[in-house]
């Protein structure tokens, strides 16, 4: 007959890794929710920088090409329309692209 | 000294039981905690998304667009023909919101008449020739400008 | 054998049913959290989608109107008094609409619209017969 507080200490030992597996698997869903959410900030905002990027272009600024952490690569397209200048501006974020967007903008002649 | 033993046993389930109680909470405490920061930022990022989407969308569809004084705080005003009158649409931020003002050109209407868009602090507006600037609590935006007062060539 | 125990004991099963309402309790939160950022995510997808397709109607919109200004003559742009008009799609629902004065190259509109739909069909209303 055994002890009721050893039965319940092994109840409690077999519980323990139980909850340690359940933990283990809610935690890496956590993980994956926070990835997630750190990939969404950063499509947002490489999105607003391409959108900012394309304007100061066709309005013949300067585009900021870098903002924490992102940065973009700007590429002057040859265009089959003469008067019309194209570029494809790209945000990337440690080297892979997260958004890409295609613009024009008339040329004004000197 | 069987009792005694059997009591230390005891002692020593309780005492166990409790750590795990106590080790579950902590586990529950913080998967609560990761879950409202998530909810936060998704909001924060919501709140940044759509005020971007809104004046980008605002001042594509407008018709002339212009930097102008409105009660006090800068407003990006939409001027647009309908029947023939010149309807214009302010945008500002007043009070804590950024609000948006739909009336005709010469209504009197102070900046508390807006309607409320959404929650923002400060909107700062700049024109330099066709680009506008718009830095909406913390956030930068730029237009080029096709029509309106100063975009014509 | 019944002894008065000084200590009450966690009864057989006590841990069981904590740790099935901390599995359950967790598991919620877990999904939850997945749930919502995924949300978040189409929602930010739906944003970026929305302005790939304003700048692709505007690309396309600039390529018309270089081709005007070299004297192509454009299918679609319709002139009137000296003005070039066209629409370029960005959405089932918006349309950029632009308008040219002719000679001086001048954008007098070029701006988002709603598209209404013009729904010409009539409602077959049953009148008794």
């Amino acid at each position: 007959m055994k002890n009721r507080a050893s039965l319940t200490l092994m109840e409690m030992l077999i519980m323990v890794l139980v909850f340690s597996l359940s933990a283990a698997i809610c935690l890496g869903l956590f993980a994956g929710a926070d990835r997630l959410s750190e990939e969404t900030v950063r499509q947002d905002r490489a999105v607003i920088l391409a959108q900012n990027a394309a304007e100061a272009l066709k309005a013949g600024a300067e585009p900021e090409t870098a903002e924490d952490g992102l940065y973009l690569d700007i590429r002057e397209v040859p265009s089959e329309i003469p008067g019309l200048k194209q570029a494809e501006i790209t945000v990337f974020f440690e080297k892979e692209a997260i958004f890409t967007l295609e613009t024009g903008w008339q040329e004004v002649a000197p | 000294m069987k009792e005694k033993n059997s009591k230390i046993t005891d002692l020593l389930a309780l005492l166990v039981f409790a750590v795990f109680a106590l080790c579950l909470c902590l586990v529950l405490l913080t998967g609560a905690r990761v879950y409202r920061n998530l909810v936060q930022t998704g909001e924060e990022t919501y709140a940044r998304r759509t005020a971007a989407l809104y004046l980008s969308t605002r001042v594509r569809q407008s018709g002339t667009v212009a930097v102008e004084d409105f009660g006090g705080c800068q407003a990006l005003t939409c001027a647009e023909e309908i029947d023939g009158e010149i309807y214009l649409t302010r945008i500002y931020c007043h009070e804590g919101y950024l609000r948006e003002l739909f009336c005709a050109e010469n209504a009197a209407l102070s900046p508390s008449d807006g309607e409320k868009v959404l929650e923002a602090e400060n909107l700062t507006l700049s024109l330099e020739g066709t680009l506008l600037t718009a830095q909406l609590d913390g956030q930068t935006l730029t237009f080029h400008l096709r029509t309106g007062k100063e975009a014509l060539p | 054998m019944k002894k008065k125990e000084a200590l009450s004991l966690p009864a057989i099963g006590g841990s069981s049913l904590l740790v099935i309402f901390a599995v359950l309790c967790l598991t919620v939160f877990a999904l939850l959290s997945l749930g919502t950022v995924q949300a978040e995510r189409r929602l930010s997808d739906k944003g970026a989608q929305a302005v790939s397709d304003y700048y692709r109607a505007d690309l396309e919109a600039e390529k018309i109107f270089a081709r005007l200004r070299s004297g192509e003559q454009v299918p679609g742009v319709v002139e009137t008094e000296g003005v070039c008009r066209y629409t370029c799609p960005v959405t089932e629902n918006q349309t950029l609409m632009v308008e040219l004065e002719k000679e001086t190259w001048v954008v007098l509109r070029w701006q988002v619209i709603l598209r209404m739909e013009e729904t010409e069909e009539k409602l077959d209303v049953w009148d008794g017969k």
